[in-house]
């Protein structure tokens, strides 16, 4: 089910309702699971089964890593979850692409070897909730706290529908807690909940996919090479939508557990205005980020074992995140590129600390709009690859975003050029302003009309832009 | 911001909400215009689950706009007393939906298979992109987009400005004054009355449009000259090209029909300069006889029957609804006189 369905504003009515009636605390929970079971059996009802499965996996791992003391014991048990976890993962989003993979290799070796196209359906949301469970494992492995008696909550952690598909990825220590005791929204947690709502939809529904989709899908889909200005504004059309879309979901999430009275950490944070690709990722799909930094990036050594062994594993962790998005080699490229931009800022940043005597930043890298502007134009050369299908794709079109393309193939009218730059102009301006701001702290400093203004505003524009039931992008990953 | 604060906003967004929505709904209601359904996936999947309704209580129609606008749904349940099952698409092909009812080992039902040659005989692919997407929602479509579109179908029943493609944003945004950008082909955005439809999927032109709305109807006569132009720089289609597609749609008619299907193909009519560049560039001996006589099958093309050769499709290409009344009674005639099809209703 997806948020900007007729279907959700159904089925979160009836939540809300049941979720406010004077019921047990736990028959509410009983209820919040159900729900979120029923919100992604609509999509593919045999799937439930995959999400049991983790659950159950998880939280009996759990159990025995909280009691078990023999070493090698902890590992298997350990290796049980991540096999648990990940062996479904590998299967339904990699196993095309190993194949694929594995065929190409055999061919090369001269080897004839053409097995039969497999058919795997992905099952929405299996990263997501995969990293999110295998997170509680890794946690009780590391004894970061006691293990989760109540198989309820634990259940609820991992399915709760807000956050089920497409994140955030929550932790347990951030999510578990707030199912221990009743929890009810107050009425401010309630329409701060639906301005949220609404802000996220419009986000998605008018900025993604009424304005911008269509420009993005035009100039990765021509299939040639291109005028400089068309194959920019794709790529600029691109690095919103998948903004919009991605940080419409999370902004949803958030608005959506917050109408419930459950508060989840945010998952962007006007990643636009970031000043260089470290600041980037603490802006940029925040909870995966951290997670790659607590439970792939530290435990390979993180930046303790010297300055080689530090780039090595940024790039690893880099090229895994850039796979977890998708199983493609320019996911790859993608994880490789943004691998290098943070290997190349630490190196500058580590010289001019080794140059500048004074304490405090260096005065030539007081953060300014223009090195904002550098960092965005980099990303937008990574979402060439992350967008492309395939790399005769990318290579058009960075081709033709550097003049070396055709400049009498035009793609976009002059109305997808304009929605593209007002868009993008207005995203670059917002993020700049709001780059240390909460949303809800802002409007709870302005008066209640203007608030209301504004409000009214997205609403109405989601309401006529008449888009409704398509995916989220980040669900197929 | 105080609670209470908050509350007021909300107050006052539901309150300009429904003022500012009601407002435009009424402005558009004053206009004249009435309810119009999207032509959505969703409403194509919705058709195609009835085709398993019994042969004799359904007719299944699939084409391109010639046969969505030209058959008045509404007539044919009146004199059929069956269900039509509009599966057509504008500016498409029918071979993507005709091979999946071949494939279709459920399906046996009855059939009329719309030829606009230029769209039956594309084989670029353009046309068959539409009709390809429909089918894949409509195989793929999960419980919550089901369920989704019957409360859309509930509100699109009763609000006018609940059309995507004349009143939604991007549509509006098509109304800007902004010119052409050189080197890039663009049709203009079609007149809001030339498109309207039904729940049946049955398109038709107001009568607004096509007696009143003279700038309109120019446009549209010259966007199908323009298409027609493109096609006819294409080269022409090699005889073995043609000889071997034709011997594909006889599979697909062969598979239905062994399983007691029944099918017709239909050519509606067209007009003016259009109708002349499509008998020069798909002349009848070559095309149309040629897919009866391969196929086996039995059709009705508009130019045999006197009454059906004197409509004038007004902006080329398409029947107004007065005279989409008389083409459904005649089709139902000839259906049921000379080609032996039985209807519920006695026709």
């Amino acid at each position: 089910m997806v948020f900007n369905s007729y279907t959700f504003i159904v089925f979160f009515a009836v939540v809300l309702f049941i979720h406010n009636l004077p019921f047990k605390w736990t028959f509410k929970k009983v209820h919040l699971l159900l729900a979120s079971y029923l919100f992604y059996a609509v999509w593919n009802p045999p799937f439930i089964l995959l999400l049991l499965f983790s659950t159950f996996i998880d939280f009996y791992v759990g159990k025995n890593l909280s009691t078990e003391q023999n070493p090698t014991k902890r590992k298997w048990w350990l290796a049980a979850s991540l096999i648990g976890n990940l062996g479904p993962l590998a299967y339904f989003k990699y196993g095309e692409f190993m194949l694929e993979n594995f065929v190409s290799l055999a061919n090369v070796a001269g080897i004839d070897f053409h097995p039969l196209a497999p058919d795997i359906i992905l099952p929405v949301g299996i990263s997501f909730y995969t990293f999110q469970t295998l997170s509680y494992s890794l946690d009780m492995y590391n004894k970061k706290y006691a293990a989760e008696k109540s198989f309820l909550d634990f259940a609820l952690f991992v399915t709760f529908f807000p956050q089920l598909v497409a994140g955030p990825i929550v932790r347990p220590d951030e999510l578990i807690p707030q199912f221990k005791s009743p929890v009810k929204a107050t009425w401010l947690q309630f329409n701060q909940g639906m301005f949220l709502l609404t802000l996220g939809l419009f986000m998605k529904v008018v900025l993604a996919d009424s304005l911008l989709a269509g420009s993005a899908d035009a100039v990765f889909s021509a299939g040639k090479d291109m005028n400089a200005l068309d194959a920019w504004m794709g790529v600029l059309a691109f690095s919103g939508q998948i903004f919009f879309d991605f940080g419409g979901y999370s902004t949803c999430a958030i608005g959506i557990a917050l109408c419930l009275g459950f508060t989840i950490r945010d998952n962007f944070f006007y990643p636009y205005a970031a000043i260089g690709f470290s600041d980037f990722w603490r802006r940029w799909h925040i909870t995966l980020s951290t997670w790659l930094r607590d439970y792939l990036y530290i435990p390979l050594g993180g930046n303790r074992k010297g300055i080689i062994r530090t780039y090595i594993n940024v790039m690893l962790t880099m090229l895994i995140g850039g796979l977890w998005h998708g199983a493609s080699w320019t996911f790859v490229v993608w994880g490789g590129l943004h691998g290098l931009y943070l290997a190349v800022e630490k190196f500058i940043q580590d010289k001019r600390k080794a140059h500048s005597h004074e304490p405090g930043p260096h005065p030539h890298l007081k953060p300014n709009f223009a090195h904002a502007m550098l960092t965005f134009f980099l990303v937008n050369i990574t979402w060439v690859f992350f967008r492309a299908q395939d790399f005769t794709t990318a290579w058009s079109i960075l081709k033709s975003m550097f003049f070396f393309g055709n400049p009498k193939e035009v793609v976009l009218n002059y109305l997808d050029i304009l929605k593209v730059t007002v868009v993008i102009t207005g995203m670059i301006i917002v993020h700049w302003q709001m780059r240390h701001k909460k949303v809800l702290t802002v409007a709870e400093s302005k008066p209640w009309w203007s608030v209301g203004m504004v409000w009214t505003f997205l609403l109405i524009m989601l309401i006529l832009s008449q888009e409704s039931t398509s995916s989220f992008i980040y669900f197929q990953f | 911001m105080h609670s209470n604060n908050f509350r007021k906003a909300a107050i006052m967004v539901l309150s300009l909400t429904t003022m500012l929505i009601g407002g435009y709904e009424l402005y558009l209601r004053h206009l004249g215009y009435t309810i119009s359904f999207d032509d959505s996936e969703s409403i194509f999947a919705d058709k195609k689950r009835k085709i398993y309704l019994p042969k004799d209580d359904a007719t299944v129609f699939i084409g391109s706009s010639r046969v969505k606008y030209d058959v008045s749904t509404v007539t044919w349940r009146k004199l059929t007393g069956e269900t039509p099952i509009q599966l057509a698409n504008v500016g498409s092909s029918p071979i993507p939906v005709l091979k999946a009812l071949s494939a279709d080992p459920l399906f046996k039902g009855k059939l009329i298979i719309d030829v606009a040659e230029p769209l039956f005989f594309d084989l670029s692919g353009r046309s068959f992109e539409r009709p390809k997407k429909c089918l894949d929602f409509s195989n793929d479509e999960t419980p919550a987009q089901r369920f989704s579109f019957h409360i859309n179908t509930l509100l699109e029943s009763n609000f006018v400005f609940l059309d995507k493609d004349n009143f939604a944003l991007s549509a509006l945004l098509e109304y800007l004054p902004i010119p052409p950008r050189p080197g890039k082909m663009d049709f203009p955005k079609y007149p809001t009355e030339f498109s309207m439809m039904n729940f049946d999927r049955n398109n038709k032109m107001t009568d607004r449009y096509v007696d009143q709305d003279r700038k309109g109807v120019k446009m549209m006569q010259d966007i199908w000259m323009q298409l027609a132009s493109m096609g006819a720089k294409a080269p022409p289609m090699p005889v073995h090209v043609i000889d071997s597609f034709i011997k594909d749609v006889k599979f697909q008619t062969d598979q239905i029909r062994a399983r007691g299907g029944e099918i017709v193909f239909l050519r509606p009519p067209s007009s003016g300069p259009l109708w002349k560049g499509e008998q020069m560039g798909f002349p009848r001996d070559k095309f149309w006889e040629k897919i009866l006589t391969v196929t086996g099958s039995k059709g009705m093309h508009f130019a045999d029957h006197a009454e059906l050769s004197k409509m004038n499709c007004t902006e080329f290409s398409h029947l107004r609804q007065s005279d989409t009344k008389i083409f459904t009674q005649k089709v139902v005639e000839v259906l049921s006189k000379e080609m032996g099809w039985k209807f519920k209703a006695g026709n």
